[in-house]
Order: structure tokens, then C-alpha cells, then sequence
């Protein structure tokens, strides 16, 4: 047994970490709420692309304390909509006949992603199942506090937990696959016997030419 | 008296240029051994669109085209080699396609489906299919299909041999007509290539490799007795050499002054400027003949006039075979020829360009001239880098061989390669590794010059050696007699035909 491990945003979807945000954002309970979380989010917002150039991690812990002060439950009736309306419209054809080859072929499917759980279990019973290493916001009685559960998804620490998911499912990382669009994510594809990058980053480009790793271009369309 | 294609070499003969990957080299060969150069092209048809109609209304073995295409119909256009050919031949397939597509809106048919049957090879690039479609008047009920055998919709099962089922593409499979469009610019080109690989998946491709030609004839037989088939060949007179670039395959003591300056010129240009000059040079084929109808007549008569203009009479086999590679085989358009390919074309290609017996004695040795660079096309040939990297690598035995195929040709990241980009389907190396080692059964040892290491030719189960000299010294293995020297100028625009008379 071996296993397919995907990175989500920008490899099987087109959006990025963002585009789910802001939909949780502007979809509060009233107006009001709405237009004060997002005015706070974009405040925000030059920290953020600071932080996207220097640490991811630190990029995910900014961006998810949008989240601050929002009900479990509305989150969780709000993940069915952000996938329906941003998720599944963004998703790679290819990409899900990707999923679904690799699942053929054997492979468990895994989702590494920064998203959050609730947003991505939607995406994932839409896969057909798969297992999830995600981001998980803190909540006290019922409310996200806007800060991460440790670890936090993001950069190495996601080569950290696929070397911990195929330690404990006893898979061979030799024979595992990774996929992903994004530079960061080189320690995670470096783990793993088959990487491949799936509509790289010009860096990611290169390095991928450079050790010839499969490159797999997707369009919305393919 | 030996064929003006053939130069035997004497004491005032100049050295030979020889093409080795992207350069050239000077090689100079002992007195006595002969010199193969392409023939002149000739006989290139005058009015090529009234030789394709006139072909469509007197086909070989069947009605014309005009009887079969009927008003409501189903008609699916498959054409195929696309991937291989150089422009001039898709130049060709298009004014083919066109004719076949003019036809079918004038005779009322009801769904017309052009496949771009590429099998499990590459797809085609934007250029190529615009270069392909771009006259192509497509009838409002027509759809152009690239064909995915690795995609969500499964090929169809139509018939089987020997248990195996044939599976091709659901359009050709559900149609009422299937019209093949092929080009014969190699000896196995065109035939039944385009239904059972063309429009074929993996399983299609790997029989073929496993059973040889015989097998591509027995699927295509009985795919055939499955499906209507009206097949179209065309016949180019496969030029590799541009008029204005005929030094390159003129005996090197006729050549002029003038000549004599374009020739080192071109072998010390940039590689990239010689690159160019190689793809003008493919534009100039020129179109032989069409040929339409029944498959096996077409493929009969298209090879007869392929070999009318490449075979070259030999008397006498040869102990050594002196070649080099150019940079572009069939396999590597748009891309580098990585080692795998090296392999193919000489084992698969330039070794099997014969009719009769082989040029080369049994357990003869061919001095291959060719860097054999380390090299793999990172759009295409992935695969291919993979299978000489972890498979080659640690020499398989045949099961292991076979578990890698297996596994190859399920790789997810790989098949997704071959479906979104321009990639090969990753089962391919395998099965040119298996042609190339079927084809090389006879042959003895290759010896590399000029090879930039010698981990590579090592891999190939290739030897190196620093110069022409050395090679043909330990090709002649210890033996006092003179060796019997042959020498192809242009390897893959000559076919030998050897006669049984010893050479005198």
C-alpha cells in the first residue's frame, strides 16, 4: 500500500487560501459583521504579503485570525457554500482524474493543505474520500479564537507529517507520490520517491526541469 | 558494377562527413570500404491534390471513396504518425484531410469526427494542429478529437486475438466508415499503424512491441473485420536534405570548392543554426504517390514505391557498419535525442532499413558515431528518464523488466503528464527498449565514438573507444583478414537491399 499526497490549493484547485476566506468573511451573520471583519482582514493585508515572502506559517497564523470570533457552527454550514461556490467550480478536471487514477492504481489519497479541516472535508468526500492533514483553528465554547492548532500546516512541517502519516500507515515513502504548485512545498516533495509539480512557480519550474520531475500543466478546461 | 549510390573508397578518397547527434564529424575510413549515399528524390507528383482525387475514385481492393461516404452517416477521419513526421507531412495529411472532408459535406454526412490519432505518443503542439486543420474546411457537423487512451472515457473493445482484446477509440469503433490517413516515410510506416496504434491505448501498442509486425497485421486484420476501413497512404519521398543543402549527402570527393566551404561551414556553425537548417531541410519532401483503399493492398503499394526510391543495391554483407545519428529521429521531434531513443533508432530503425538479408554480417560490429549525451527532454521524455535512471540502472531481469512496465504505465503523475501535455505515455520506453533489443537479436558489439562518457553507452551495453580508428581495430577482434567496411552517409533515408552474389 502506498500513498498519493496532494496539495490542494493551486494543484487540484485553481484558488488559493484566500478566495475560501473571504467568503467566510463577507457571508457573517449580519452586514455589519461582515464589512467590520473584512475591513479588519484587509488592515491585515501588508503584513500578510510580507509574510507570504519570508514564512509561510506565519502567512497561515495571519490569515486565519480572520477567523477570530466566529461560531463553529456557522463555519461548518458555511463550508458546504465555499465549496459549492468557490472549491468545486476551481477544480482541475485533470486534476480530479488525477485523484482518481492514483486511487485506482492503489494509492491512499491524502489532502496536505493549509486549508482549514471544515473546508476542505467537503473537497474531500467530493474526491470520493481521502484523509486529511490540514490546518485546524482553536475554538473556546463553540468560537474560533483566529489562532491555529499546533502544527501548523505549512512549508517543512509538511514534510514532517507526511514522514509521520507514512510512518504510521506503515507505507514506504520510496514509493509514495506528492504533488504540488508551489515552491514552498519542496520539503514536502522531497520526502516523498515520486514527486511531481503540478502548474509550478517559475522556482519550482526550474527545479523540477533541473532533476526532472514529472511537470503536469492543468487548465480549467484539460 | 556497384549502384552511383554506392562509393567505394580509394587511396585518393578525402575523409567522409558524418552527422554525430547535433554536430558533424570528419571520419576518415580505409581504402576499400563502400559508402552508402540516399538517392536523388525523383518522381515527386505534379498536381498532388488531383493525385489524391484520383486516388479517392480508384482505390486498390475497394469502392471509391465517393460510393462508401453516404448521405447520414457516421464518418471518423483518423490521422495518424502526426507526432513523427516532419512538417512537410502534415503539410500533406492536411490537403489529404481537407479532400476526405470536402467529400463528406458534399455527399450529406451526418456526424464527422477527425481523431488526431497519436496513441500512446505525444499529443500534437498548437503549431502542428493549426498547421494540420488550418485548410480544413470542418463541416458544421464535425468534431476534431484528440485521442486519450489513458482518459475518463475507456477505449472500446471491438475484437480480439488470441484471447487479447483490441481496443481503439469509441468514435472509430461506432462509426459506419473509418478513413485512415497515414504517411509511409519509414519501411513499417502507414498499414494498419493508424487503427490498432493510432486510436489504440497501451495494451494495443505493447502486442505490437511483444509479436512484431506479424502481430500489427493480425490485429489489424482483425479490427478490420470489425470496422470499415478506407485507407489512405502517402508516400514522401523522405528528403532529409534540402536542395540547397545537398552537400551533405554528396560524395565528398565530387563536392566543389563552394561546396567544400558550405560543408565545414555547417559542421562548425552553432548547433542551434544547423538545428534550423535540419527542419527547412524537412520542409522539402516532396509527395511520391497516394495510395487508397484496402489496407493490406495500400500498405503494399505504398512500400513499393517507398522502397522505389530509398533502396540502394548492395552486393556483399558487410563486418562493420560505420553510422552516425542525426539529432532528429522519429521519436524526438521538438526534442533532444535522449539515450533510450539513441538505442532505438539505431537498433529498431537504421539496423532494420533493409529488405532481404542484412548488410551487416551475423554478429557484426557498428561503430556508432554519437555523443550519447546524458540528456532527457523534460516535456516529453520524463519517462523516459525515469526508466534509464531506476529501472536501467540496476539491470532488471526480464520479470523485474516486466513489473517496472506494470508499474510505469500506472504511474498517476506520469499518465497525467501524457494526457494534459506533450509527454509520452509512460509504458514507452519499455516498449522501444523491447524493439530495440528484438531488432539487435544478430548483432554484435557497438562500439561509441565520440561518446561525451562512458557511464551511458555502458547502460546501452555499448563500448567506447577514442577514435574511428580504435573501433574498427577492436572490431576487427583479433581477426588478421581485411574487414569488410560499410558506411551509411545518411542512415535514415537509405534502405540496403542486399543480393546474394559475394562482393568481388
Amino acid at each position: 500500500m502506498t500513498a498519493s499526497y496532494f496539495d490542494v490549493d493551486g494543484t487540484l484547485v485553481s484558488v488559493n487560501l484566500i478566495n475560501p476566506t473571504f467568503y467566510y468573511l463577507i457571508n457573517q451573520a449580519t452586514p455589519l459583521e461582515s464589512a467590520r471583519k473584512l475591513g479588519r482582514a484587509l488592515l491585515k493585508a501588508p503584513a500578510m504579503m510580507m509574510a507570504e515572502l519570508v514564512d509561510r506559517r506565519l502567512f497561515n497564523e495571519l490569515l486565519f485570525s480572520s477567523y477570530a470570533g466566529m461560531s463553529e457552527d456557522r463555519l461548518v454550514l458555511l463550508a458546504d457554500e465555499v465549496f459549492q461556490r468557490r472549491l468545486k467550480p476551481a477544480l482541475y478536471p485533470a486534476g480530479v482524474e488525477l485523484v482518481r487514477k492514483a486511487r485506482e492504481s492503489g494509492h491512499k489519497i491524502v489532502l496536505v493543505s493549509g486549508m482549514l479541516d471544515f473546508t476542505l472535508e467537503p473537497l474531500a468526500d467530493y474526491l470520493g474520500g481521502c484523509e486529511l492533514i490540514c490546518n485546524r483553528l482553536e475554538m473556546r465554547n463553540n468560537i474560533a479564537t483566529g489562532k491555529l492548532l499546533h502544527p501548523v500546516v505549512a512549508g517543512p512541517e509538511k514534510a514532517r507529517l507526511i514522514r509521520q502519516h507514512a510512518r504510521e500507515n506503515q507505507f514506504d515513502l520510496d514509493h509514495c507520490y506528492a504533488y504540488s504548485d508551489s515552491y514552498s512545498d519542496v520539503p514536502m516533495l522531497s520526502v516523498v520517491g515520486h514527486p511531481a509539480v503540478v502548474n509550478p512557480d517559475p522556482r519550482l519550474a526550474l527545479l523540477a526541469r533541473a532533476y526532472s520531475w514529472p511537470t503536469i500543466r492543468l487548465t480549467s478546461s484539460s | 558494377m556497384s549502384h552511383p549510390s554506392v562509393v567505394t573508397l580509394d587511396g585518393r578518397s578525402t575523409p567522409r562527413w558524418l552527422m554525430a547527434g547535433e554536430s558533424m564529424c570528419e571520419v576518415p575510413l580505409p581504402t576499400g570500404s563502400r559508402v552508402v549515399y540516399p538517392r536523388q528524390p525523383s518522381g515527386a507528383v505534379r498536381d498532388p491534390l488531383a493525385c489524391i482525387r484520383n486516388a479517392f475514385d480508384e482505390p486498390l481492393g475497394s469502392e471509391p471513396l465517393s460510393a462508401r461516404v453516404t448521405p447520414g452517416m457516421s464518418l471518423a477521419i483518423a490521422v495518424e504518425g502526426l507526432y513523427h513526421t516532419s512538417p512537410a507531412a502534415i503539410y500533406w495529411l492536411g490537403k489529404a484531410l481537407r479532400e476526405v472532408l470536402n467529400l463528406a459535406t458534399q455527399r450529406g454526412v451526418r456526424q464527422t469526427t477527425v481523431l488526431l490519432a497519436t496513441g500512446i505518443h505525444r499529443r500534437l503542439f498548437t503549431d502542428e494542429k493549426k498547421a494540420l486543420l488550418s485548410e480544413c474546411p470542418l463541416p458544421a457537423s464535425a468534431t476534431v478529437v484528440e485521442c486519450d487512451p489513458e482518459g475518463p472515457v475507456p477505449l472500446r473493445h471491438v475484437a480480439e486475438v488470441g484471447g487479447e482484446p483490441i481496443a481503439v477509440h469509441p468514435s472509430a469503433a461506432e462509426c459506419d466508415l473509418l478513413v485512415t490517413l497515414a504517411v509511409t516515410s519509414c519501411p513499417e510506416g502507414g498499414g494498419y499503424a493508424p487503427a490498432v496504434l493510432g486510436l489504440g491505448g497501451f495494451a494495443n501498442a505493447r502486442a505490437v512491441s511483444v509479436g512484431g509486425p506479424s502481430a500489427l497485421t493480425q490485429l489489424g486484420a482483425a479490427l478490420e473485420s470489425k470496422i470499415p476501413v478506407f485507407a489512405l497512404e502517402l508516400v514522401l519521398d523522405g528528403r532529409h536534405v534540402n536542395p540547397q543543402h545537398d552537400f551533405l549527402a554528396t560524395n565528398e570527393d565530387d563536392l566543389s570548392a563552394a561546396q567544400r566551404v558550405q560543408l565545414k561551414g555547417f559542421a562548425h556553425l552553432p548547433q542551434r543554426a544547423t538545428s534550423r537548417w535540419r527542419s527547412d531541410a524537412a520542409n522539402s519532401a516532396g509527395l511520391l504517390g497516394v495510395f487508397c483503399g484496402n489496407t493490406a493492398q495500400v500498405t503494399d503499394a505504398a512500400t513499393r514505391r517507398y522502397r522505389q526510391q530509398h533502396i540502394v543495391p548492395l552486393t556483399g554483407q558487410a563486418d562493420v557498419l560505420v553510422t552516425g545519428l542525426p539529432a532528429s529521429g522519429p521519436l524526438n521531434s521538438r526534442a533532444f535525442l535522449n539515450p533510450v531513443l539513441v538505442r532505438h533508432l539505431l537498433q529498431a530503425w537504421i539496423l532494420r532499413q533493409y529488405t532481404g538479408a542484412s548488410p551487416l554480417k551475423q554478429g557484426g560490429a557498428v561503430v556508432l558515431l554519437h555523443p550519447c549525451t546524458n540528456r532527457f527532454d523534460n516535456q516529453q521524455h520524463t519517462a523516459h528518464f525515469n526508466f534509464f535512471n531506476s529501472v536501467l540502472a540496476n539491470k532488471p531481469s526480464t520479470s523485474e523488466f516486466e513489473a517496472a512496465e506494470a508499474s510505469f504505465a500506472r504511474d498517476p503523475a506520469l499518465l497525467a503528464m501524457f494526457r494534459t501535455g506533450h509527454s509520452y505515455h509512460p509504458g514507452h520506453p519499455f516498449l522501444v527498449w523491447r524493439q530495440a533489443s528484438a531488432a539487435a537479436a544478430s548483432l554484435g558489439r557497438v562500439i561509441v565514438v565520440g561518446a561525451e562518457n562512458e557511464s551511458v553507452p555502458k547502460l546501452l551495453g555499448y563500448e567506447t573507444a577514442a577514435s574511428v580508428q580504435e573501433a574498427l581495430y577492436r572490431a576487427r577482434d583479433g581477426q588478421s583478414r581485411a574487414q569488410d567496411i560499410l558506411c551509411l552517409h545518411n542512415p535514415l533515408t537509405v534502405m540496403c537491399q542486399l543480393s546474394e552474389a559475394p562482393r568481388e
